[in-house]
């Protein structure tokens, strides 16, 4: 018996030996490579995903700044309390009830809110309450470790909330931003240099969530956003916002108001306001009282749910909407200073034309109506400018054609967006050069066709007046980053060059004459070289749409300070007054004047008074008592004013003077001084007479014939102005002398 | 042995005029003109070597005697049928053969063994000692305190294994299938056969005791008993019974090769070995030890040259079998393995928990791996990475390099391991060998294949890498014993 191996056998052998070596081998090496190399990215990913984990660290949200750096926008951190349902489960179920009890105490939420939420045990993550503060923290800690709690069952984890300090400031232009980063005004517009790149720690942690023994933890600092600092002026905003407001609720603006002050020369917004705003805090809450009232009487009348959220939803995108970039509006008269620097600049007209006007004119066989229905005969460019006169500017444009209407309507920027840096600004409507007709031409020349935005006005009106150049407007004057480096810098950017600086020396000499003429118009100021025009504009559109009942206009009253020089350009739109007013120079410009009045100082322009202004100056009554007749009669001359002796003045001493010290009233003025022992009730009384609807003069005559001074207020003391109220009602007595304040206002469209 | 015509001119001339004598006293030229043709015949395939080989060939002891089988009886004589005539008619039919005597020589120096496969496993014990105590790291550090805990023991394993392999390959391996009677050398002279109550066989039933022993005492991991403790040493039986199913296994093979293709003897024989040992480990849930049992059986029936039919009615038998499992019963067991085969990431929180994360492992690695020590895995998301799934962290740390290498060094190791088993002195060293090298291959393979998910997983160690003692005491004594077989290989 052979116990060798076969040859058979060894043939055998190496087929297992092929078999296991070469084709199992083989098999298993291509799988292997396949599982190593080939899936190596998407198993690493996988491998990261399971490994890694990673929390994130906020970054901190750029602040907004007016342009002296105070504060308009920040970010505070605030904390949200986290319950994990499935962690009670699984470490203290026993626990429950009780930290639900406790918690719905500390948070103030409901226990049984919290209980649903908690037995919800595949959740690891209930938000209890968002946004509480450090000291509710604290309190829910405690809560924690006085109990014997897990701190994996109720944690909080930190958050930032964003607030704006100064409520309804500017919060058109702040506008905010939801947690979808979807927003409004510039925190939407400038979100990618507020919100910073949040940081991230990464750590590689075994399958029980502690961390590897490596030093694979990787810390990516966050990096905080950029500030912004704007060009708008707090102390402005307030101003603008207040008079707006005030003239919302006093001619009952059926759809708001909006106001910009603009750098004549580099575009830089100082004020921006849309009134009646909103409270970024909470911008949920529906600010416009009429609109409340709609939502009012909705639910009143049981509309559905559906429909009252629709409504408060049409309401809201109005509300948070910057009037002044997002809105259309026709700008009526105001339009006239553009269609004359036109025609000034391709010398069709000249300040020697002269202009027709009977009231109405016939375009095409279309009838034109003046505003002054009796016509205003025959006036000189600046006078037609003055009384606004549109049959005057029908023929200007005529004059100028299509063709060059339409070039200067694109060269003072009317037919596309200002670039402003915010948010939603709307696209101007008009008709354009190849469909423009002779009628649409004659209207387009006085304002009454054409729909543009606020911005877009101020910015062609700041190019009429600042020696023609079309600057692009805004609002944020640089970025700076979390050290206070700059990150940008804001630049004029000047767009061309729509009139020759000669035509805009005419061109302010004319809108300088609008706001003097007649001694004065609503936006007059002594002492300031102030040119304007008034635009009041029918909402014909919307009248024959039938959105509106009935035709309602829009007042606006565009502004330039100082004339000679422009510094600022001031806008003031006021959309669909109910009152009874409908003028710009009766309602708009009052409120340029206003913000004027309280803002030109801290604007840096001080009053310059001609020497008929300087005697018309109101002067502050001096403190006389105790002085003896001559040197109270000096002290009071000294003042510019007149004294009127009651009693001896022999030896005797002033006791008792009206008006008293202190009182500003218009130099010239009377001053009544009582010499020795008269009692009180010995004092001369007056009864003050009726004197609205007179003018300056009459008014004047009527106080003084009373025995009593007069102080004027509203700004025109032109021949066009009337009274419209004064501070003590006809009828009643007074003390002779004492200053009765009366209002004035030029109620039509010249000025 | 050497054919006449086979001799070169030189050779003869060089045999010639040296004169050698052989111990018998004749000269080589004359013994090799009166070898009988058939015997030049049955042994053509050895080929002299140029160092006079063939002389030390002829010192084995002459053949013995064939047993003269007789022709089956007569039908007529079942007709009065006793116990004793069915005895006597089994005899009959199944004579008894004698087992060849194998030359036994104890602590046998006659050669040097297999150096490149001691290198080899060198390399792969250093290694996995290595790999293994890097992917051990973090749990012997969670569950003990001490990162190197299971590197330690592993070590103490390595180097007790190591001193036992030594022995073992010093060990002529023909011990295992020598009689015990005639181990002694006294006694050799008397045998007449190799016939009787052998090492292997003990160790044989030796180990199924210890299977039926660990279902009794055993200790329980997850829910099987597969491991017992004896004398303070925990240790699974299965292993050991790998061994004693290949020894016992190959000397069968060997004592019933002349009647191979018969049925009986070719064939259904052998199952005497097959059914104890694949039910045990079926008994103890062990299902890939079953596998690898059957496996390596099945293929040392097929070098061993069993019954064809036999053999491709097995073959037919698994894939009826698989196919009825698969698609008429549709055994659950089976075809959620399959499926989470096919789709890895199916289930990862739960049944392919395992094999996800194994790819994830795998595929972290790249080309060249994380680096050594560097396994992100190893911290608790893979399971059992000292264990089955060390080769996942070693793909991991060293890259697909890392992996290829491992593939490589075991290649190397079967390559060597059939060399020698193809060499080997006799058919049962040969066998023998062939059973230790397509154990540890196939199950360094399918372990592999199971962590890249070239195959269903199932749970089979790595050889050498894997945590275990048992395991690589038991892989380490194998080697032994095929460093004993090359000893006399000619190789």
């Amino acid at each position: 018996m052979n116990v060798k191996t076969t040859r058979s056998m060894r043939i055998r052998i190496m087929a297992v030996l092929i078999a296991l070596c070469v084709a199992l081998t083989g098999y298993v090496s291509i799988r292997l490579f396949d599982a190593a190399v080939v899936k190596n990215k998407e198993m690493s990913a996988l491998a990261n995903e399971q490994q890694q984990s990673s929390f994130t660290i906020k970054a901190k949200r750029g602040t907004i700044y007016d342009r002296n750096n105070k504060v308009l926008a920040q970010s505070t951190t605030v904390w949200d309390i986290i319950i994990s349902p499935g962690d009670i489960e699984e470490y203290e179920p026993q626990n429950r009830e009780f930290i639900c009890k406790g918690l719905a105490e500390i948070l103030g939420v409901k226990y049984e809110t919290l209980l649903e939420a908690c037995e919800d045990t595949s959740s690891r993550y209930y938000i209890a309450k968002k946004k509480v503060d450090r000291d509710t923290v604290e309190k829910v800690d405690n809560f924690i470790l006085k109990n014997d709690l897990k701190n994996v069952s109720v944690y909080a984890v930190e958050n930032s909330e964003r607030s704006y300090p100064n409520g309804t400031l500017a919060a058109s232009v702040l506008g905010f931003i939801n947690e979808n980063e979807e927003g409004y005004g510039l925190e939407a517009y400038y979100n990618s240099y507020l919100k910073g790149v949040d940081g991230r720690v990464v750590s590689t942690t075994d399958a029980d969530g502690d961390v590897m023994p490596y030093d694979y933890a990787s810390r990516f600092e966050a990096k905080d956003g950029n500030s912004l600092v704007l060009t708008i002026d707090e102390t402005l905003q307030y101003y603008l916002e207040k008079n707006l407001e005030i003239t919302v609720s006093q001619h009952k603006l059926a759809n708001r108001s909006t106001g910009i002050i603009m750098n004549a020369k580099t575009g830089a917004i100082v004020a921006m306001a849309t009134s009646p705003g909103f409270d970024p805090n909470d911008p949920s809450y529906v600010y416009f009282e009429k609109d409340r009232l709609t939502l009012a009487q909705m639910s009143a009348d049981k509309a559905t749910e559906d429909e009252i959220l629709k409504a408060k939803q049409d309401i809201w995108g109005k509300q948070w909407q910057n009037k002044a970039v997002s809105e259309l509006y026709i700008p009526g008269s105001v339009f006239k200073m553009f269609t004359c620097a036109s025609a000034l600049e391709e010398e069709v007209v000249s300040l020697d034309s002269t202009f027709e006007c009977s009231g109405i004119a016939d375009v095409a066989g279309t009838k034109i109506r003046c505003w002054n229905v009796g016509g205003h005969g025959v006036s000189t460019l600046t006078e037609a400018m003055i009384r606004s006169c549109n049959p005057a500017f029908i023929k200007i444009g005529q004059l100028l054609g299509v063709e060059k209407f339409s070039k200067y309507f694109e060269a003072f920027g009317f037919t596309e967006k200002t670039g402003i840096d915010l948010p939603g600004e709307a696209d101007s409507l008009y008709v354009s050069e190849a469909n423009m007709g002779i009628v649409e031409l004659s209207s387009s020349a006085f304002g009454q066709t054409t729909k543009v935005t606020p911005i877009q006005m101020i910015t062609a009106a700041a190019a009429v007046v600042n020696g023609g150049k079309l600057v692009t407007p805004y609002v944020v004057d640089k970025i700076i980053d979390s050290d206070g480096n700059v990150v940008k810098s804001a630049q004029t950017v000047v767009k061309r060059q729509a009139i020759s600086e000669e035509t805009s020396e005419t061109m302010r000499h004319i809108l300088e004459d609008v706001v003097t003429a007649n001694g004065g118009g609503n936006a007059y100021m002594s002492g300031y070289r102030i040119g304007g025009k008034s635009g009041t504009s029918e909402k014909i559109d919307d009248y024959n749409s039938g959105k509106t009942p009935e035709l309602r206009y829009v007042a606006t009253f565009c502004a330039i300070v100082p004339i000679d020089d422009p510094e600022y350009v001031m806008l003031v739109v006021c959309d669909e007054p109910t009152s009874g007013y409908i003028y710009g120079s009766a309602i708009a410009a009052p409120v340029v004047s206003a913000v004027f009045k309280e803002g030109l100082e801290y604007m840096g322009i001080y009053p310059q008074y001609t020497a008929d202004e300087l005697a018309q100056q109101d002067v502050t009554v001096p403190w006389v008592g105790g002085y003896n007749s001559i040197r109270a009669e000096a002290q009071l001359t000294a003042a510019g004013l007149k004294a009127e002796f009651i009693g001896s003045t022999d030896g005797t001493e002033v006791t008792g003077q009206v008006p008293s010290a202190g009182t500003v009233m218009p130099s010239g003025s009377t001053v009544m001084l009582y010499m020795g022992d008269i009692p009180l009730s010995d004092y001369r009384m007056s009864i003050v007479p009726n004197v609205i609807g007179m003018t300056v003069e009459q008014a004047n005559k009527a106080l003084s014939d009373a025995g009593l001074n007069i102080s004027i207020s509203g700004a025109a003391t032109g021949s066009e102005a009337k009274a419209i109220s004064q501070s003590i009602n006809a009828g009643l007595t007074a003390y002779r002398g004492t200053v009765v304040e009366v209002n004035f206002l030029v109620n039509n469209e010249t000025g | 042995m050497s054919d006449n015509n086979r001799l070169s001119y030189e050779q003869r001339k060089a045999m010639y005029e040296q004169n050698i004598r052989d111990t018998d006293g004749r000269r080589q030229a004359d013994k090799l003109r009166d070898v009988p043709s058939a015997e030049i015949n049955g042994s053509k395939n050895k080929r002299p070597s140029g160092k006079h080989k063939a002389q030390r060939i002829e010192l084995k002891p002459p053949k013995p005697a064939q047993p003269e089988i007789k022709p089956a009886s007569d039908s007529t004589a079942a007709a009065d049928i006793t116990a004793g005539t069915v005895l006597s008619a089994i005899k009959r039919k199944f004579p008894k053969l004698d087992a060849p005597l194998m030359d036994y020589t104890p602590n046998s120096k006659r050669g040097r063994f297999d150096m490149p496969l001691f290198t080899v496993v060198l390399i792969l014990i250093v290694m996995g000692i290595v790999m293994m105590s890097s992917a051990s790291y973090a749990y012997a550090l969670k569950e003990e305190g001490n990162s190197f805990a299971y590197a330690e023991r592993q070590l103490v394993a390595a180097v007790i294994g190591f001193v036992f392999m030594i022995i073992l390959s010093r060990i002529d391996y023909h011990a295992w299938a020598i009689p015990i009677k005639y181990l002694r050398r006294k006694r050799r002279e008397k045998a007449k056969n190799g016939n009787g109550l052998n090492p292997a066989m003990l160790f044989f039933v030796l180990s199924c005791g210890l299977m039926v022993a660990v279902m009794l005492f055993g200790d329980s991991v997850n829910d099987a008993k597969r491991w017992i403790t004896i004398f303070g040493v925990q240790f699974q039986p299965s292993e050991l019974l790998k061994v004693a199913c290949i020894l016992l296994m190959a000397y069968m093979l060997q004592k019933n090769y002349e009647r191979r293709s018969s049925l009986w003897y070719g064939f259904l024989k052998y199952w005497f070995v097959i059914v104890p040992a694949t039910v045990l480990c079926y008994a103890q849930r062990h299902v890939s030890a079953m596998l690898i049992v059957m496996a390596i059986i099945f293929l040392m029936m097929y070098v061993g040259g069993c019954n064809t039919k036999g053999l491709l009615a097995i073959v037919a038998f698994v894939i009826l079998a698989c196919f009825v499992l698969l698609y008429v019963v549709k055994w659950d067991y089976l075809t959620d393995r399959i499926t989470s085969w096919t789709q890895p990431f199916s289930d990862m929180g739960d049944t392919t928990y395992q094999t996800s994360q194994s790819l994830i492992t795998i595929g972290s690695g790249g080309w060249f791996g994380l680096g050594l020590g560097n396994s992100r895995q190893k911290y608790y998301y893979l399971p059992e990475s000292q264990n089955d799934f060390v080769f996942s962290i070693i793909c991991e740390e060293l890259g697909f390099f890392g992996g290829m290498t491992v593939i490589l060094l075991f290649v190397l190791f079967e390559i060597r391991g059939f060399i020698i088993a193809g060499k080997a002195k006799d058919k049962f060293g040969s066998l023998v060998a062939l059973g230790i090298t397509v154990q540890i291959g196939l199950q360094a393979i399918l372990n592999i294949a199971v962590a890249c998910n070239a195959i269903p997983n199932t749970g089979i160690s790595l050889p050498f890498f894997s945590y275990g003692r048992s395991a690589l005491l038991t892989q380490l004594a194998e080697v032994g014993i095929l460093l004993s077989i090359s000893k006399q290989a000619d190789t």
